[in-house]
């Protein structure tokens, strides 16, 4: 594709995968040549800087009944660090190279990178800069390090859950290539999170080598996005904010796309509530069967980075209110709730751009318009108008022949890497099975496909329904629909990812493009649908229809938990509640007492599906949920 | 003066037909300036400094390579303008016709006016170079007694006149700038009359000294008696004691002497509502808040100063300068932060980075023999090659020390053993005394620049220790990415030392020069810069100004840095002090008009392409 590289095929001209590791390497440097830390070093330096002692004073003058003494708490923090740190060696990348390489080789046919990557990594040269890839799998961060190797990149310091720490072969070896380990909640455990902030924010001002973590903080199963988690972002920008410890930090989103995930089958059975295997090396052994399948191709999109400092600083100034941090000691700091807000607001800035740089592969097309209607067999025309997608500024990797439109070659050649999912012969269909978790499994494992694209067109998608929905007499109310449409992007705000604040103007943006793109036509009296233009508006208004009423369906359950008598009810127990309406849809599916074809489809016993509906009635009220239920009905 | 200093030695009183002595359009003496000769080989012109007459042979590479300047892209300062072509007077006839009731000097002349019209930031003398002052003054008066400033003030009071009171002329701020939109008659009240030691009173070591005085001839002075005040500000041959508390001034021997809230013992102020002075000379007082504090720092806009009394100390009977270089910057903060912990700075100690510290090479003048350059050679190879400096990171602290001998031997063997913890090496007295010639030197070379498309000014600040290294880098990286951004085309020089140390902190004093060659809009854009950096500097945790002050340069941080309420409370002096706004500068408390707060006064003038 234009402006893209194949990793695999680089290689290959090199000579392969071990003379490319062989080579001698020059890495780009920080223009500022800050003396190179040993990891020892750094955490010698975490253990003795002026934040740890001041937490460790303040936990020992605390009353209370434990009284632990100096040697014990310093012993603790000694226990945290080691169990955090990294311990990078170049050795062991070279090895794990080797072999990751040698893998991909075998199961991937491209592996493409961005070609402008340097420009947007020159940055790496003047400021401390973090990597932000999209988390779909774990080979998201093997891939990043590895494409980084091939450039002379610093290979960056990774922020990794603590799932791995279990084995500990493999955990020495993420150590070994600059992972380092965070437990998954710390809540308010105060040594823990001044080592945990000392420690990144160490990294960052001594800018040897990019920090990378996650933002949306775990791998998301159905390759929508997950909310993005605000604990290492604001580690990161606290040193900024608290008067400019450093002058600038930049954040480079990275955009992963896979044709075909490794963890296809594992999300949606983990989706469907079958356990989620404990990372084992057996079970990694095991994982090799997978090795024999072929993948498809993956993108790796390294994005212009994002000045931190433009979007807080020159957006806001430097006043009172956010210089108050300066009348304390440089380590003694805490956000207020209005910079917390910054932040929040920053992560989806970046969430989106992130989302929006994704190169999208013929699989996510073809599963949005095979699943537009939910049949299980399929015609190989594709139901889009592929000028739609251009529009929204999408980014398409065609890999076979032209673009051609609803071309039958184009989508049986892109199924062939999914033949686990689908016959295609005679007719494209889903594989079916009598054990009805089983077809569930294979149709969410379809969906996750489907969902890479959902971003990109959820808001056109729901400033047209909004439009159509407030429409009085047939006429298009356009406040009445902005009004539905924020109540909308409430509702699904779990769903989706839409940045607080800026409802108004994705709003606009979409209205607009619905106007211009003359989907809608402005009459004497108001809008109107232009029937030339039909089909693509009803695409528009029927993308998101299964999960309007997967909601419902949700709810309508939901609603016969409660105890008639209650207003608004008090979820108690999350888990349960959700595997509770889970059961009850899946027994009335079972009975065959429901036709799922037409009220919803198989993401209805997604556990994301039901948690998402639950968990929003807490976000909006309760009250307004009645309301959603008239809605959409 | 002792005989090494490098500034001028030559007694100098300034004249009150200042264009006499002094430049009218750059900085300092006329028969003083650094020009390139023929050979492009620089020279420095007079006898009054130390440096004066000789040549300096890098300079001009420094010049080329390090700020991109070409010796055939010259941009001269236009002539001297005439006077019909400068603002027409506002002429007051009342006040007029009191005034030369009075036995006041004064002057009407259109040159005498544009000379007090300004003070020496970049864009004053960007004016003064190639464009024309809106508004100056409209008549200079020379009071040389109290009483003729009572005079005068209560004159201009009851006419409905403005004054602005006129030191010595080296503000940075804008603080002389009068205002556009002042329709009233603008007196220009110069000091330079009152410019006596009125007594020294050798038991409490104490002298009482009229305003007017400038720091060179109030030293050389006490010095004729065996006493100075070591207040010494970088600007001292030409700023006056005034001027110093009206701005809150530091000087550079502050270490052993103080500043100057710290040498003012007594002054007196003649303001609008009437004289203001205290009834006792004491040490200290608790008597309310002290009204000393309201004048110091007040810059021209409660009245004028007419008197001070300062503390004086005897002649130190050594003097010697040192120098130690660290191998790199950081090290260099380390060391001072331990000097400062330990309380022994010497009478001066300043750490200049490597960019200053390459520069202060590039002045170094003819190496009188072969063997001097032997030894520089030596020198440099054992610093780099044997102890491992890295040239590009070496920076250097300078030196002053002052006291009895063996004091002074004891002080530098305790400073050098300190610096040895944190990798110093000692540099030697050569060194030390270059730094200081520096400082004098820069004002001149500056002017030299101009000639050259260069522009250049310099800004300070003060900050606390643990945030000194991060401001300096952060400033550092703010300058050159604004400026990149801004559209200059050539790499920027940027550089810092920190120059006071204190207890809880230290003064940080940047140069930043651009060459502006291919930039319609030079004066615009280099405000443009200047201002993100102070933004930078805020947000790092510095101050709004250790020693320039505020003027109007920096009105518009005013509500930022002290509060509303911190502003109510200047103005609530104000208002009761000058109620009819006589001293109307216009300095310190942000005007209503932000455009007015922000625009500098050369903003309109295009460079000549």
């Amino acid at each position: 594709m234009e402006g893209f590289s194949d990793l695999l095929e680089e290689i290959r001209h090199q000579g392969g995968p071990l003379l490319w590791l062989m080579q001698k390497k020059q890495f780009m440097e920080n223009v500022e040549k800050k003396p190179k830390r040993s990891p020892d070093q750094i955490k010698r330096d975490v253990l003795n800087s002026d934040r740890l002692r001041h937490v460790i004073s303040k936990i020992l003058e605390k009353p209370s009944d434990s009284k632990p003494d100096r040697i014990e708490v310093e012993a603790e923090a000694k226990k945290i660090i080691d169990e955090m740190a990294h311990d990078f060696d170049l050795k062991y990348v070279r090895l794990l190279g080797f072999i990751l390489i040698k893998v991909f080789s075998s199961i991937y046919k491209h592996i493409f990178y961005n070609s402008d990557i340097m420009d947007n990594m020159s940055i790496l040269k003047h400021y401390p800069t973090v990597l932000l890839p999209l988390h779909r799998s774990y080979m998201d961060f093997l891939l990043i390090s590895i494409v980084c190797y091939h450039k002379n990149l610093q290979l960056p310091t990774i922020a990794a859950g603590q799932d791995f720490l279990s084995m500990s072969f493999i955990s020495k070896m993420i150590r070994h290539c600059g992972g380092f380990f965070i437990r998954r909640s710390f809540g308010s455990d105060e040594l823990y999170w001044a080592i945990f902030r000392e420690y990144v924010q160490q990294h960052l001002s001594n800018c040897d080598r990019p920090l990378e973590f996650f933002i949306e903080g775990t791998r998301s199963r159905t390759s929508k996005s997950l909310q993005p988690k605000l604990g290492m972002l604001s580690t990161c920008a606290e040193l900024f904010m608290r008067g400019h410890r450093c002058q600038d930090i930049y954040f480079v989103p990275i955009s992963l796309t896979y044709e075909r995930l490794l963890e296809e089958t594992l999300y949606s059975n983990e989706l469907l509530g079958i356990p989620k295997p404990k990372e084992s090396v057996s079970g990694l052994v095991k994982a090799r069967t997978i090795l024999n399948q072929s993948y498809g191709s993956i993108f790796v999109n390294f994005s212009r980075p994002i000045s931190l400092r433009e979007i807080l600083f020159l957006t806001n100034g430097p006043s009172p209110s956010n210089s108050s941090n300066l009348l304390n000691p440089s380590f003694i700091f805490e956000l207020n709730k209005d910079q917390f807000k910054q932040i929040e607001s920053f992560s989806y800035l970046i969430l989106i751009r992130m989302l929006h740089n994704q190169i999208i592969q013929p699989i996510s097309i073809i599963c949005t318009c095979l699943l537009l209607r939910n049949r299980s067999k399929f015609n190989s025309k594709l139901e889009i108008n592929l000028n739609t997608l251009v529009e929204q500024r999408v980014r398409v990797y065609w890999p076979v022949g032209a673009q051609a439109n609803s071309s039958t070659t184009l989508v049986l050649e892109n199924l062939k890497t999914h033949q686990n999912l689908f016959h295609l012969d005679p007719l494209i269909a889903l594989r079916q099975s009598e054990d009805l978790f089983e077809s569930a499994s294979t149709y969410i494992a379809l969906c996750s496909y489907k969902n890479q694209l959902v971003n990109f067109l959820v808001r056109a998608s729901f400033v047209s329904i909004s439009l159509v929905l407030s429409s009085i007499d047939d006429e298009l109310n356009r406040n009445q629909a902005f009004n539905i449409y924020t109540f909308m992007t409430r509702v699904f705000s779990k769903e989706f990812i839409f940045r607080p604040g800026d409802e108004a103007r994705d709003f606009d943006d979409s209205f607009k493009y619905v106007i211009n793109t003359s989907l809608l036509v402005e009459r004497d009296h108001g809008l109107e649908i232009n029937l030339f233009n039909a089909k693509k508006f009803i695409f528009f208004i029927v993308l998101f229809e299964k999960m309007f009423k997967n909601y419902a369906k949700i709810y309508s359950v939901l609603a016969r938990l409660i105890p008639p008598d209650q207003n608004k009810f008090i979820i108690e127990d999350d888990k349960s509640i959700v595997k509770e309406i889970q059961t009850r849809i899946f027994n009335e599916m079972k009975s065959g007492s429901i036709k799922n074809d037409v009220l919803f489809d198989f993401e209805v016993l997604s556990l994301s599906t039901i948690g998402n509906a639950v968990s929003v009635l807490s976000l909006i009220g309760a009250a307004e949920t009645k309301n959603s239920l008239q809605m959409d009905y | 003066m002792s005989s090494n200093d490098p500034r001028a030695a030559k007694q100098t009183i300034i004249p009150k037909r200042r264009q006499d002595l002094l430049k009218w359009n750059g900085w300092g003496y006329k028969d003083s300036k650094f020009q390139f000769d023929g050979q492009s080989m620089c020279e420095v012109t007079g006898d009054r400094y130390k440096i004066s007459g000789q040549k300096l042979p890098l300079l001009k590479d420094w010049f080329i390579g390090v700020i991109g300047a070409s010796m055939e892209r010259k941009s001269l300062a236009q002539p001297e303008l005439s006077a019909d072509q400068l603002p027409k007077a506002i002429i007051n006839e009342q006040f007029l016709i009191s005034l030369k009731k009075t036995s006041i000097s004064y002057s009407e002349d259109a040159h005498d006016r544009l000379f007090r019209a300004h003070g020496h930031t970049m864009d004053e003398l960007f004016i003064l170079r190639y464009g024309k002052f809106e508004r100056i003054p409209d008549i200079v008066v020379w009071p040389e007694s109290q009483e003729q400033v009572e005079q005068i003030v209560s004159l201009a009071s009851e006419n409905n006149c403005a004054v602005i009171p006129y030191g010595g002329g080296t503000s940075v701020t804008w603080a002389l700038l009068c205002p556009k939109n002042e329709n009233r008659m603008i007196i220009s009240l110069d000091t330079c009359m009152l410019n006596k030691i009125l007594w020294i009173d050798e038991n409490n070591l104490t002298a009482r000294i009229q305003s007017g005085i400038n720091g060179q001839e109030l030293e050389r002075q006490l010095g004729e008696k065996g006493y100075c005040t070591g207040h010494e500000p970088d600007s001292m041959e030409f700023s006056t004691l005034g001027g110093w508390v009206a701005t809150r001034a530091s000087g550079m021997k502050k270490n052993q002497y103080g500043n100057i809230e710290d040498l003012l013992v007594h002054l007196t102020i003649v303001t609008p509502k009437g004289t203001l002075s205290k009834n006792c000379l004491v040490p200290r007082i608790s008597n309310g808040p002290d009204i000393h504090h309201f004048v110091l720092g007040s810059e021209g806009t409660l009245g004028v100063i007419v008197d001070a009394t300062l503390k004086i100390r005897p002649l130190p009977k050594c003097r010697k300068y040192g120098s130690v270089a660290f191998p790199t910057f950081e090290d260099g903060v380390k060391f001072m932060r331990e000097v400062a912990r330990l309380k022994c700075a010497p009478a001066s100690i300043r750490l200049l980075d490597n960019e200053q510290f390459s520069f202060g090479q590039a002045l170094k003048s003819e190496t009188s023999s072969m063997l001097q350059s032997f030894v520089d050679g030596l020198k440099k190879f054992y610093v780099t090659k044997i102890k491992g400096f890295e040239p590009s990171q070496i920076c250097a602290a300078t030196l002053v020390f002052e006291g009895d001998k063996e004091d002074v031997l004891a002080h530098e063997n305790k400073i050098y053993s300190i610096a040895k913890q944190f990798n110093g090496l000692p540099a030697g007295e050569e060194n030390g005394e270059k730094g200081y010639m520096l400082t004098f030197a820069i004002a001149y070379l500056r002017d030299l620049g101009f000639d050259y498309y260069v522009i250049a000014e310099s800004f300070e600040t003060s900050a606390p220790w643990d945030r000194v290294s991060d401001l300096i880098k952060n400033v550092k990286k703010c300058l050159e990415r604004t400026s990149k951004n801004a559209g200059v085309q050539y790499p920027i020089y940027s550089s810092a030392r920190v120059t006071q140390v204190y207890d809880a902190g230290a003064c940080i004093y940047f140069y930043f020069a651009i060459n502006y060659y291919g930039l319609s809009d030079p004066v615009k854009i280099y405000n443009e810069i200047e201002a993100a950096a102070r933004d930078e500097i805020i947000a790092s945790g510095g101050s709004l100004s250790h020693h320039h002050g505020v003027g109007k340069i920096r009105r518009r941080w005013m509500n930022q840095t002290i509060g509303e309420h911190g502003i109510g409370m200047i103005k609530a002096v104000k208002d009761y002090i000058d109620p009819k706004n006589v001293f109307a500068s216009g300095n310190i408390i942000p005007s209503e008009n932000a455009d007015e707060n922000e625009q500098s006064p050369a903003q309109h003038i295009k460079a000549k392409l």
